[in-house]
């Protein structure tokens, strides 16, 4: 049983309603509960920052997981001055990272990934508006594969600020955390990646 | 504002970061500029495709996924303690830590204290004001007072001397 100071039981509204600092707190002092209100709160972020990242929805799927199992093992090393978001996404950085260098390494991995991505493409899109006309739907499709097929283009160091920036909606500050650099090269690299972006999916919107 | 400055801060630009004056240096470069002024249009549309990029899922057996993974990790760990783990491992290094310090006591015992062995030098003998023939002569044929009242307040002296020249009797 949890209780705070002034009054009885936490329940699980309250820690849900709770920051992000006093969750954490609670998972420290004991409440297990906490913790699944953290998984609750970062899967779908950190799924989308690592798949945006290396481009497998199955494999970022496994590395959240992993994500979370290292932050169980960990968190009470976890500096709580800091922010939790700051310090799961670095963690999610680094194995996106060891991932990408795996790849590298083993081409057979990217083969399971061209596998992935064609079964990831007979999956129904999520967030669809299904009243839509036929040309439409197709459009929207054809959209955001394209945006997905220009992300994946980036070159690794300007997707990883980019994705953070654009689709993650991080400060510069903290991608400066996340990705271990200073706020210059930060700057610069969403600098690149922006115009590098814009002059990559150009030519698709003019199809 | 040339078109360097102009991107140099086009990232703060885009963002809406820059103070009121530098924003409308920018906005004024891009009026003059034909170049710029695509590019930025170019990014912002880029960044606008990116940005409504639909979000993705967990599958629906994400959670009993981790739930059983998490339960491997609580039986290594105690779940109601997840610092305990820490908590041992410290403790195991500090029993380790003093368990070998005792130990390297032990293999050693404490031996006596080995010093460098002091070399003592015969010290540099001082010619002696005296000469040990003139004085004994002085004595005899009744020379001036002078010589011998010397020679008593330096006997002392002369006599250490005499003894440091010899060898003494247990080098024998």
């Amino acid at each position: 049983m949890k209780r705070t100071a002034q009054q009885g039981v936490v329940t699980r509204e309250q820690l849900r309603a709770a920051d992000d600092a006093a969750v954490v707190a609670s998972f420290l002092a004991g409440d297990e509960r906490a913790f699944a209100v953290l998984v609750e709160r970062y899967q779908t972020r950190l799924l989308n920052f690592i798949y945006r990242t290396i481009g497998d929805r199955e494999k970022a799927e496994d590395l959240v997981q992993e994500v979370f199992i290292r932050v169980y093992r960990h968190l009470h090393r976890f500096d709580p001055s800091k922010k939790f978001s700051t310090w799961a996404y670095t963690i999610a950085s680094n194995l996106a990272k060891n991932e990408l260098r795996n790849r590298s390494r083993n081409p057979l991995v990217l083969f399971q990934t061209l596998s992935s991505r064609n079964e990831d493409d007979d999956r129904p899109l999520q967030f669809e508006d299904t009243t839509s006309r036929p040309d439409d739907l197709y459009r929207k499709r054809h959209l955001r594969a394209l945006v997905e097929e220009t992300v994946a283009q980036l070159p690794e160091h300007h997707r990883q600020v980019f994705v953070l920036r654009e689709l993650e909606g991080k400060s510069y500050e903290e991608i400066a955390e996340i990705t271990d650099c200073n706020l210059g090269t930060v700057k610069s690299r969403l600098n690149r990646a922006r115009n590098a972006f814009a002059a990559i999916i150009e030519p698709g919107l003019r199809e | 504002m040339d078109c360097r400055r102009f991107t140099e801060h086009h990232v703060a630009y885009v963002d809406s970061f820059l103070p009121h004056l530098e924003m409308e240096a920018m906005h004024a470069h891009l009026r003059a500029c034909p170049r710029c002024a695509r590019r930025d249009t170019a990014v912002r549309r880029g960044l606008m495709l990116a940005r409504t990029l639909p979000s993705i899922r967990t599958s629906d057996d994400f959670m009993a996924r981790l739930e059983s993974r998490l339960q491997d990790v609580r039986s290594e760990t105690p779940a109601h303690l997840p610092w305990a783990g820490a908590f041992a491992g410290a403790a195991t290094c500090v029993a380790l830590a003093v368990y070998a310090l005792l130990s390297l006591r032990g293999q050693r015992p404490l031996e006596p204290l080995r010093l460098a062995p002091v070399v003592a030098s015969v010290p540099e003998q001082q010619p002696s004001p005296i000469a040990n023939a003139a004085l004994l002569a002085s004595v005899g044929v009744g020379m001036p007072v002078w010589p011998a009242v010397m020679a008593v307040g330096q006997a002392q002296m002369h006599l250490a001397n005499l003894e440091l020249q010899q060898p003494s009797a247990g080098d024998h």
